[in-house]
């Protein structure tokens, strides 16, 4: 009997672990996948697109200018960064976080946006603005 | 007998002498080797007025802009620019460094820029804490394959340092010119680089009396994005 309570009692314990890890393990993979890659709808949300696709939110406005910002702050830095229209890598630059970048390009199609060059886990809150702000 | 037995101690004495000295040129050539080679050349800076720093107008305009918006009297704001003999255009304008001024409250203001963009204005005591006691902004660009082909470093120093190095991919190391606003606190130091053997991997503060400080990896920061 006594064999029997303490059985149902470890049943219970691993249970609950196996709960409280399901819980609290593991980012979701979508937040995952997010994380590793770059730009952010203006809408918000974890549509994040590697650059070689050449998704972006962030495509070049107005003949001359663009900016981006990124305002997280669990990491002191954020990369910004420059891409051509199908998505090659053209330049980047490591600012503190909430500090703007105005970029200067003469390619119509270019675009920019942030990456989190700390870690593949990180949301990253970048904003950009169609026409620099300065 | 008590002949012999001198000669072979004498012996092996000599022999332990020579392995010891051995020994030590080994360890000696191992240090060369391992340790970053010292800080025989100083990366230079110059300081200008932005009237004098020959941007192209809309650029100008923008930095101008940026300044005001920020508190800063144009005529006041300075251009401290890397100087290096060969650096390739790798933007639309051909230098990188800070643009620096000092707001009504007397607290120095920095943007860094480089060939293809430049930073809002930040306070320099911000910056500073980032890494307790310099950060430099790292910029970088491909070369014609797509790996980094070109890299600036521009960087802000608390007053307590008295000397920054980096420390470069083939571990020699540099120092850099520290360049101040006149009575201005903090100092302004700018690297750039093409080649990868030369690349930024880490900076280095020391005080006044030689001990380091303060210092930032700035490695990961000029690699390309990775997926």
């Amino acid at each position: 009997m006594e064999n029997r309570a303490k059985m149902r009692l470890t049943l219970v314990i691993v249970a609950a672990s196996a709960a409280i890890a399901a819980t609290v393990g593991p980012t979701a993979p979508t937040a995952r996948a997010c994380s590793s890659y770059w730009n952010v709808p203006a809408s918000g949300g974890c549509t994040y697109y590697p650059p070689y696709t050449g998704h972006a939110e962030t495509g070049f406005c107005c003949a001359f200018g663009e900016t981006t910002r990124a305002t997280f702050d669990t990491f002191s830095t954020i990369l910004q960064y420059w891409a051509a229209a199908g998505g090659s890598w053209k330049g980047q630059q490591n600012v503190p976080y909430d500090v703007y970048v105005h970029w200067y390009s003469s390619v119509s199609s270019d675009k920019f946006g942030c990456h989190n060059h700390h870690t593949g886990w990180m949301f990253v809150n970048c904003h950009h603005h169609d026409g620099a702000i300065w | 007998m008590k002949e012999v037995l001198v000669h072979r101690v004498g012996r092996t004495r000599a022999l332990a002498a020579g392995v010891g000295v051995l020994l030590l040129a080994a360890a000696a050539i191992a240090a060369i080797v391992a340790l970053p080679r010292g800080a025989g050349a100083t990366a230079p800076s110059s300081v200008r007025g932005l009237a004098d720093a020959g941007l192209p107008p809309v650029l100008d305009r923008a930095v101008a802009s940026a300044a005001e918006r920020a508190g800063l009297d144009r005529a006041e704001v300075r251009q401290v620019t890397a100087h290096a003999a060969g650096h390739e255009r790798a933007g639309i304008y051909d230098s990188a460094g800070l643009y620096v001024g000092r707001n009504g409250r007397g607290s120095e203001l920095v943007s860094f820029f480089s060939p293809a963009s430049f930073s809002s204005f930040v306070e320099a005591r911000n910056l500073v804490r980032i890494n307790g006691g310099i950060f430099a902004s790292a910029a970088s660009q491909p070369d014609a394959t797509g790996a980094t082909g070109h890299v600036q470093l521009m960087g802000v120093a608390d007053p307590a340092v008295g000397r920054v190095e980096i420390e470069r991919a083939d571990r020699t190391a540099v120092s850099v010119e520290l360049a101040r606003l006149p009575r201005g606190r903090f100092s302004y130091f700018t690297y750039v680089s093409d080649d990868p053997g030369t690349f930024p991997h880490l900076v280095r503060a020391f005080g006044s009396s030689g001990e380091i400080v303060a210092q930032q990896d700035v490695s990961e920061d000029v690699k390309p994005p990775s997926d």
